[in-house]
């Protein structure tokens, strides 16, 4: 071995070197992420919303509003919740459930579309309900009207009492 | 060495060690006095998307390794977990957005890999086994990223997972307990999460390494095919009739004539040649060369060349990478509310095809039944696919259903994108 640099010596080093350096870059990058600080343990940096979810899980109630259980087993909500033709989500028990409120008085039905599980809303406009994922369509009868969903949505018989909602979840 | 060097080695640990050693070096011979095909069009260059892969599922270990540490896989803590890697941490964002770019690319990669091994038809023969694995690990692959997209615990990712893990109740028998077992509930909620997070840093990626080292070990004992159309020829002036390429051919491509002049020679099957080179390597008179419609192809050593050009394709796909994982979150900023579906809710990128095609076609499950026809073709591909020409122009059937498919899925992709 001579000490006389030539091509391939000096590429050998010139990657070495160069290796080197990515490695140390990588390396460098990784310890500084790991020892930097988080700040999420501290509450007042809590993402709003990120807290108050997972209300099937009943760990929180989301952005939905939570239906009180009566002893007679029937959930009740103000019938104030819920603007005269208008369609809002109702948590009842674990259970998303529309109500409606149109001119023929309170009705009340399962949220989840039968295809593939997402929650519909209310159309006032059309009088619809209308899946947001794949454009499943149903009357207001919950009857299927469009789209691919393979059966209509269920009802569950409700009554206005006292300025009250009461739902009957069987 | 000699042969007494057997005798005298280490047992234990110490002589394992020594053994492995010595296989590595042998190895490392072997790589470095190998040759391959030297790429002359576009589509050779296809053939390092293998390569490219591997680099980017080593980042994508590294990165996952890093975000486990602070992620909290569950429903109350998931989102803002993230959020604090993402903004507090040093680097969080970007390693992240790494993790999260690098899922979205290696499936592209993988698309374009098995795109190519259609191309060149090197599914065929002793090279299926490498396509099964193949295939499964796209699979794999696919789970891990609609495992890994539920874990930001945002309104798309929770969404997402609840049409697609709903949809696997289509299945007749098993479809419901599936989803039953997948959710760990009727819905889903904080056991699917840690189930999905339990997938994505255990089972999934542990499956991925063992099936990788199958698919490049054996890619490494058959050869990466080389380009379409190519077939080994002989100079019959040199052959000196030893038959020893029909004895080593794997692809059963030669078989011998007698010919007039009472010599054995070899006699190629193009269409089951898959210019492996293996025989070329085994003919002592070096009379096999292999010919292309272009012209004789020509080779590369192994090291420094082809490891050059592969590293290189390795740079610009980083540099794609990097640039994406620099300038493009992409990240979901709306943390998940089980009470409320939001107006657009897609999967990511690789599922938007079969997304769109459930949404055009009539029921549930004949869009299911579609599906999975078009993947069992694809998987059985080297059964429905065994012999003739390798040659794209020699047969425009095959030739009109690899683009055709591939077409249809790129078709299907940017309508499920833009609807």
């Amino acid at each position: 071995m001579d000490n006389t640099w030539n091509r391939r010596s000096f590429f050998k080093f010139s990657f070495a070197v160069l290796g080197a350096m990515g490695l140390g870059g990588v390396v460098a990058s990784a310890s500084k992420f790991l020892n930097s600080g988080r700040v999420s343990s501290k509450p007042h940096l809590a993402v709003k919303g990120a807290f108050a979810q997972d209300a099937r899980s009943g760990a929180g109630g989301g952005g939905a509003l939570m239906a009180s259980k009566a002893p007679d087993g029937m959930y009740e909500i103000e019938l104030d919740a819920v603007p005269q033709d208008s369609g809002v989500i109702v948590s009842a028990g674990a259970l998303p459930v529309m109500v409606v409120r149109g001119s023929s008085g309170v009705r009340v039905f399962n949220a989840t579309c039968s295809h593939l599980g997402c929650l519909v809303k209310w159309d006032p406009v059309q009088s619809m309900f209308v899946c947001p994922c794949h454009g499943g369509k149903y009357n207001a009868d919950g009857q299927v009207v469009a789209g691919p969903p393979p059966y209509a949505l269920k009802e569950h018989p409700a009554e206005e009492k006292d300025n009250l909602i009461r739902i009957a979840i069987a | 060495m000699t042969d007494n060097s057997s005798h005298n080695a280490a047992r234990g640990i110490p002589g394992w060690l020594g053994a492995k050693a010595g296989q590595v070096r042998s190895l490392g011979g072997q790589l470095a006095s190998s040759t391959t095909v030297r790429p002359e069009s576009w589509a050779d260059y296809l053939a390092y998307t293998g390569t490219v892969t591997l680099a980017l599922l080593a980042l994508q270990c590294l990165t996952g390794l890093l975000l486990a540490l602070d992620y909290e896989p569950y429903p109350l803590r998931a989102f803002a977990s993230l959020l604090a890697i993402r903004n507090d941490a040093a680097n969080g964002l970007l390693i992240s957005n790494m993790h999260a770019v690098g899922s979205k690319l290696i499936l592209f990669l993988l698309f374009v890999h098995m795109f190519r091994i259609m191309l060149v038809s090197a599914h065929r023969g002793p090279r299926a086994p490498q396509w099964y694995a193949g295939a499964a690990l796209l699979f794999l692959m696919l789970f891990t990223g609609f495992s890994g997209y539920l874990l930001p615990w945002s309104q798309q990712s929770y969404w997402a997972c609840v049409v697609g893990t709903e949809s696997l109740r289509v299945f007749p028998l098993i479809g419901g307990a599936v989803t039953w077992l997948l959710r760990g509930g009727p819905d889903v909620s904080g056991p699917t999460l840690t189930r999905f997070y339990w997938l994505h840093i255990t089972l999934l990626p542990l499956s991925i390494l063992c099936l990788t080292w199958l698919h490049v070990k054996w890619v490494w004992k058959t050869r990466v095919a080389g380009p379409a159309g190519a077939w080994a020829v002989a100079d019959l002036e040199k052959c000196i009739g030893c038959g020893k390429c029909g004895k080593i051919c794997t692809f059963e491509a030669v078989s011998m004539a007698e010919n007039p002049e009472d010599k054995k020679t070899p006699v190629f099957d193009a269409s089951r040649c898959n210019a492996c080179r293996t025989c070329l390597d085994a003919c002592p008179s070096s009379c096999i060369t292999l010919e292309s419609p272009g012209g004789p192809v020509r080779f590369e050593p192994l090291f420094p060349e082809n490891t050059a050009r592969r590293a290189l394709a390795v740079c610009i796909t980083l540099l794609v990478y990097f640039g994406i994982a620099f300038f493009g979150s992409g990240f979901h900023k709306i943390p998940a509310d089980p009470m409320l579906t939001p107006d657009r809710i897609k999967p990511d990128w690789y599922f938007l095809a079969p997304y769109q095609l459930l949404k055009v076609l009539p029921s549930e499950t004949w869009g299911l039944l579609t599906l999975m026809a078009l993947g069992l073709v694809v998987v059985f591909l080297p059964v429905l696919d065994k012999s003739g020409p390798r040659g794209l122009g020699q047969r425009p059937v095959y030739a009109a259903l690899v683009f055709g498919g591939i077409a249809g899925f790129v078709l299907f992709t940017l309508w499920g994108w833009f609807s």
